[in-house]
């Protein structure tokens, strides 16, 4: 199983958004997506889910173009979670989480325990009578991502999962719980590619990360390689330090 | 509350006010004498062929509002829409003013061409809102047009307002307002029509919960946001095109119906829809029982009540879901 971008570029209103980018993730990886404000990283996401169409070069799910999938054959395959939500009615947090298994045809039953096993994994238990619009940012966030786990719950091996930003609002021990999942879905086989500002967190996670900046490509590999002290400055424009702490590449700054 | 609590409930609420609404009126009925046939014949054309066809019209044409005001508040995600947005009753009353004005003056044809052309004025009114948004991705562009046709299409009753005689003014005011009076069976079978809509915009629940997520997350799990919309819209129109063509407009019953139902019972539209369809019947009757019956032998139209009351009652709905969602 594999997800990949081929020499795609996107423009919107005639303004290059993405240049000449070619990245490939495949089954069981954690992928980060890394660069500053404005580099294309949802831009990104937005290629692989198929929202966009590349202006030029090719998106391929298992070496088939996205379209031929169609929609809903898609929305089997492939899981993502946008930056916010719109959500401002009164459902109960299992109602939403329970609309990500629409596109799986499921019996009512598998449904449910499906989203109680995913609830259990992200700590929402007791936040299952609630209604939504009643939540907190980072408790809204956490059902946001029990949705789109739900989605593909039951397909790990074939799923992948696109993630913008999903730590951003969560506290320290949520998102531990958050990236521990996503490592145990990794083991079964998921692909799991995320933008992350965390630098730290990203170097800590992931197998592989992708620098982005001004809609290119500036490095990509395993994290010795791109979190370096030059790249990160070219990209980011701050003075940083990178220490080795407890083993780790830890970001100074 | 259980959901099946709260269907019994508000079933039983229906048949309790449709059987009071049956024996209420400028003459009130026996219900026993009418079943046991021992009623007088007055009594019995009273009965089957005044009240009954009304309050089956009350049923029909307040469960379509309600349910339609339900499905568009859902599909712009937005608790103060109202069909009323897409054009479709500002559609009505520019074609049947029109009518009123130009059309043919024989009272025979009278009736049935304004309702003809309500009808006609609706689809056209919600087709050019769906024309200008065609190009556009996004629901704001939908509200956009449909406030644009809605203002033109006022000044266009306007101006017919300003060319029409005293006695056409009159009654294009008074069809702008809405009423039950004179409701035929053969009215209420028209009125039937709408009631495959209705079914039909019951199997969109489950989408139209998936998109009040938003349109990219609706578009990510499968759901085809631009035919959704198209279906909702299409048949919610045709749904009050054909109440509007057959009592006029009858204004908040599809903003506060649903409004209601969603903070006692939630959102999920599977309940919200039959819900409020029930619970809009159920306020139509009563609505319509007190302009019956508040001023005997006068009758006030029933849009003038829903819109004195459903106004300050949205406003108080308002004020507490404000206190009850936003700490």
């Amino acid at each position: 199983m594999s997800i990949k971008l081929h020499q795609a570029s996107l423009q919107i209103d005639h303004r290059e958004i993405l240049s000449d980018v070619s990245v490939c993730f495949g089954a069981g990886e954690i992928r980060t997506i890394i660069g500053p404000n404005g580099a294309g990283k949802s831009s990104l996401l937005g290629l692989l889910s198929g929202e966009r169409q590349p202006s030029a070069g090719t998106c391929l799910l298992d070496s088939k173009s996205l379209r031929s999938y169609g929609l809903e054959g898609l929305s089997r395959r492939l899981a993502i979670l946008h930056q916010q939500s719109s959500l401002d009615f009164p459902f109960k947090v299992d109602e939403v989480i329970e609309m990500g298994r629409y596109p799986c045809n499921s019996s009512d039953s598998v449904n449910k325990n499906i989203v109680s096993e995913v609830k259990a994994k992200l700590d929402l238990d007791d936040l299952a009578g609630r209604t939504y619009i009643t939540l907190s940012g980072g408790e809204k966030q956490r059902v946001q991502i029990a949705r789109v786990v739900a989605q593909l719950w039951d397909q790990l091996e074939h799923a992948i999962f696109l993630f913008d930003e999903p730590t951003a609002p969560l506290d320290l021990a949520h998102q531990r719980q958050f990236l521990k999942l996503c490592e145990e879905m990794k083991l079964a086989g998921a692909c799991i590619v995320m933008v992350v500002h965390d630098i730290n967190l990203a170097s800590r996670y992931s197998d592989q990360i992708t620098l982005l900046m001004d809609g290119r490509v500036l490095a990509d590999g395993k994290a010795e390689v791109v979190i370096t002290e030059s790249l990160i400055q070219e990209a980011y424009q701050v003075d940083i330090a990178i220490e080795m702490l407890a083993g780790r590449r830890m970001l100074v700054y | 509350m259980s959901r099946t609590l709260i269907f019994t409930l508000l079933s039983i609420g229906l048949i309790v006010l449709f059987l009071v609404g049956m024996s209420m009126g400028a003459v009130s009925i026996d219900l026993m004498r009418i079943l046991s046939g021992a009623a007088s014949v007055t009594d019995q054309i009273i009965f089957f062929e005044l009240r009954l066809p009304r309050l089956a019209m009350n049923i029909i044409i307040g469960a379509g509002v309600a349910l339609s005001g339900a499905a568009i508040q859902g599909l712009f995600r937005n608790a103060l829409a109202d069909p009323a947005l897409i054009g479709v009753s500002s559609g009505a009353a520019v074609f049947a003013a029109a009518f009123l004005v130009f059309g043919v003056q024989e009272p025979a044809l009278r009736l049935a061409g304004v309702s003809g052309s309500a009808f006609l004025g609706s689809i056209v009114a919600t087709t050019l809102v769906l024309l200008v948004a065609k190009k556009s991705h996004s629901t704001s562009t939908i509200l956009l047009a449909g406030i644009a046709v809605n203002a033109i299409a006022l000044s266009a009753v306007g101006l017919l307002s300003y060319l029409s005689t005293d006695a056409q003014l009159r009654s294009v005011s008074f069809w702008a307002l809405g009423s039950f009076n004179g409701v035929t069976w053969t009215m209420v079978g028209v009125a039937g029509l709408s009631i495959p809509a209705m079914i039909l915009i019951y199997f969109e629940s489950s989408r139209l919960n998936i998109i009040t997520l938003g349109d990219r997350e609706a578009t990510g799990l499968g759901v085809s946001v631009r035919q959704l919309r198209l279906r909702v819209i299409v048949g919610c129109a045709f749904i009050v095109a054909i109440g509007v063509s057959q009592v006029g407009v009858i204004s908040f019953i599809g903003l506060v119906v649903p409004h209601l139902v969603r903070l006692t019972i939630g959102s999920n539209h599977k309940v919200l829809l039959p819900a409020s369809a029930i619970g809009g019947g159920a306020i139509m009757i009563v609505a319509d029982s007190l302009c019956r019956t508040l001023f005997v032998p006068n009758e006030l139209p029933v849009g003038i009540l829903t819109a004195l009351v459903g106004g300050p009652f949205f406003i108080y709905l308002i004020i507490i879901q404000k206190n009850r969602f936003r700490i």
